[in-house]
C-alpha cells in the first residue's frame, strides 16, 4: 500500500472528557476535510453540526461498508465470526419494514413505561455492591449489569439463561479479552440467539423476538437468519454503549458534585441526561458511511464511491450550535446533541438508554452520596482506540 | 412568530423515533403496528409553533414540516 501523504486521523486527547483538540481547528477550517485512517484507507473526515446533520440524513449515502474495507483503527486480526445481517446493513427500502418492526417496540413511550422494572432491577445490583462491600469496580457490578439484564427480558431470555448471556456478552465487550474468547462468546450468543429464535417462532410467544419471527414483510415471514441478526444487533448495541456511558457519567458527576442534585427531580435529570450525552458521544472515531453518488456540499466535491466519516463527538462540540461546548450546560435550550446518530439510522435504543442512563445515575448517588473514585478520574482508564469510548474500569468506594 | 402553524408529516420518510410524539403528545401519535407517525392535529394552537419547529428539527428523518 502506497503511504497517504494526507492528514492522519486525530486521536489524541488533551483531556479524556474531551475529543482531540484537532477537531476545534477542523471545524473552524476545514469542515470536511480528506484523512487517512490508521489502516491506510482514505476518506472525508466531517467535523460540524450543519454538515454532519445534513450528510447523515442524505440518501445518496449507503450504510453498506462490506464490499471494501472502510476506514478503521485497524485494531489488529478481524473476528473471525461474523455477525449475521441487521439494521445496520441495510439502507431504504430494504431497511424500512424492518426498521419499523423493532422501533415499534422501543417507543418512548414504552421505554417510560419501563421506568419501574429498571428501577428494581438497578436496586438489586447495587444492594450485591453494597453487601460485598467497597472498593468496588462498577463497570462490571452496574454499568455492564443492568443494561444486559434489560437486554436479556427485553429479547425474552428465561431467567436461567441470563447468567450464561451476560457472560458471553461481558466477554465481548471487554478490551483485555482474547479474540479467540471473544470469537467463541460471538458463536455462542449467535447459537444460543438462534435456537431462542426458533423456538419464539414455535410457541408464539408473545414478546419483542416472538412477534418479530411471524412478523410479514411485503407478505412473507422474515428470514431467520435476519430475525437472529436483529437479535444480536439489539443485545450488542443495546447494552456496550449504554454501559459505557453510565460509567461517564459517573465519571462526570464524581468530577461535578454540584450536579448531583439534579438527578432528584426528573425533568432536571432529564436535561442533565442529554448533557452528558451531548459531552461524550462515545462513538468516538465516528459514523463510517460510502456515498453511491457524487455530493457537493459545503465547498467539497464527494465522489462515489467515497467514504465519509461523520465525528458526532466534534458535531457536539460545535461552536455555532453550543454556548459552552466543552462544558455541562443544563440551564439553557442547547441545539438536540447528535450522539445517537442522525438520519433513518438513528439509534432505535434511544428512549430505553436515555431512561436506564438516568435511573441508574439516580440510584447509584442515591444509594452512596458520598461516592468517589479510589483515583483522580483524570487518570482512570478509558477505552482508548475503541470504536466506542468509555471506561475500562471504574474503581469507587463510599 | 404569530399565527396558526400548520404541521405536515410524511409518514414514507418517518422512521419511527418517536420523539414528536413525546415532546408534543396533542399534536403526535405513534402508529402501535409500525411506530410511524400520526398527525392528531394539522393546525395547532399557535402557542406551540416554537416547540412545534424544534419537535421537526429534530425529527431524525425529516418527516415533519412546519408552515407558517
Amino acid at each position: 500500500m502506497t503511504e497517504s501523504l494526507l492528514p492522519e486521523l486525530p486521536r489524541a486527547r488533551t483531556h479524556p472528557f474531551d475529543p482531540p483538540a484537532e477537531y476545534t481547528r477542523l471545524r473552524r477550517d476545514s469542515p470536511i476535510a480528506r484523512h487517512v485512517w490508521p489502516n491506510g484507507v482514505e476518506g472525508w473526515l466531517v467535523s460540524t453540526y450543519e454538515e454532519v446533520r445534513a450528510l447523515l440524513s442524505d440518501p445518496r449515502l449507503s450504510i453498506n461498508r462490506f464490499q471494501s474495507p472502510p476506514p478503521s483503527l485497524a485494531a489488529g486480526r478481524k473476528p473471525a465470526v461474523l455477525l449475521p445481517r441487521s439494521l445496520v446493513a441495510m439502507d431504504p427500502p430494504e431497511h424500512t419494514p424492518w426498521r419499523r418492526l423493532i422501533v415499534r417496540e422501543l417507543t418512548p413511550r414504552w421505554a417510560k413505561s419501563m421506568e419501574p422494572r429498571i428501577t428494581e432491577i438497578t436496586r438489586e445490583y447495587i444492594d450485591q455492591i453494597r453487601q460485598i462491600g467497597p472498593p468496588a469496580d462498577l463497570v462490571p457490578s452496574l454499568n455492564l449489569a443492568v443494561p444486559s439484564r434489560v437486554i436479556c427480558e427485553l429479547l425474552g431470555v428465561p431467567d436461567a439463561d441470563h447468567g450464561f448471556f451476560q457472560k458471553q456478552a461481558e466477554v465481548r465487550s471487554t478490551v483485555g479479552s482474547a479474540p479467540e474468547d471473544v470469537d467463541a462468546a460471538t458463536a455462542a450468543l449467535h447459537d444460543y440467539l438462534d435456537q431462542l429464535v426458533a423456538e419464539k417462532r414455535r410457541t408464539g410467544a408473545d414478546d419483542l423476538l416472538g412477534r418479530l419471527a411471524v412478523a410479514e414483510i411485503d407478505g412473507e415471514r422474515p428470514p431467520h437468519e435476519i430475525v437472529v441478526g436483529m437479535a444480536m444487533l439489539l443485545l450488542i448495541a443495546g447494552h456496550e454503549t449504554t454501559s459505557n456511558m453510565i460509567g461517564l457519567g459517573t465519571a462526570t458527576l464524581l468530577a461535578n458534585r454540584t450536579l448531583i442534585d439534579e438527578l432528584a427531580d426528573t425533568d432536571r435529570a432529564t436535561a442533565l441526561v442529554e448533557e452528558i450525552l451531548r459531552i461524550h458521544s462515545i462513538v468516538q472515531y465516528g459514523v463510517v458511511r460510502r456515498a453511491t453518488e457524487d455530493i457537493d456540499i459545503a465547498g467539497v466535491h464527494i465522489a462515489a464511491g467515497d467514504w465519509v466519516v461523520s465525528s458526532l463527538a466534534s458535531a457536539n462540540r460545535d461552536e455555532s450550535r453550543y454556548g459552552c461546548p466543552h462544558a455541562v450546560d443544563t440551564t439553557w435550550a442547547q441545539a438536540p446533541h447528535l450522539t445517537f446518530g442522525y438520519g433513518v439510522h438513528q439509534c432505535a435504543g434511544q428512549s430505553l438508554a436515555r431512561v436506564e442512563l438516568r435511573v441508574v445515575l439516580r440510584e447509584l448517588f442515591d444509594a452512596f452520596p458520598g461516592l468517589h473514585s479510589t483515583m483522580p478520574v483524570e487518570r482512570l482508564p478509558y477505552r482508548e482506540n475503541m470504536f466506542v469510548y468509555g471506561l475500562l474500569r471504574l474503581p469507587v468506594t463510599w | 412568530m404569530i399565527g396558526v402553524a400548520r404541521v405536515l408529516v410524511d409518514q414514507d420518510m418517518c422512521c419511527g423515533s418517536g420523539l414528536c410524539a413525546d415532546a408534543l403528545p396533542s399534536v403526535f401519535d405513534q402508529g402501535v403496528e409500525d411506530g410511524v407517525v400520526r398527525l392528531l392535529d394539522e393546525n395547532p394552537e399557535p402557542a406551540l409553533a416554537e416547540e412545534l419547529r424544534a419537535v421537526a428539527f429534530r425529527c431524525p428523518s425529516r418527516a415533519i414540516t412546519v408552515l407558517d
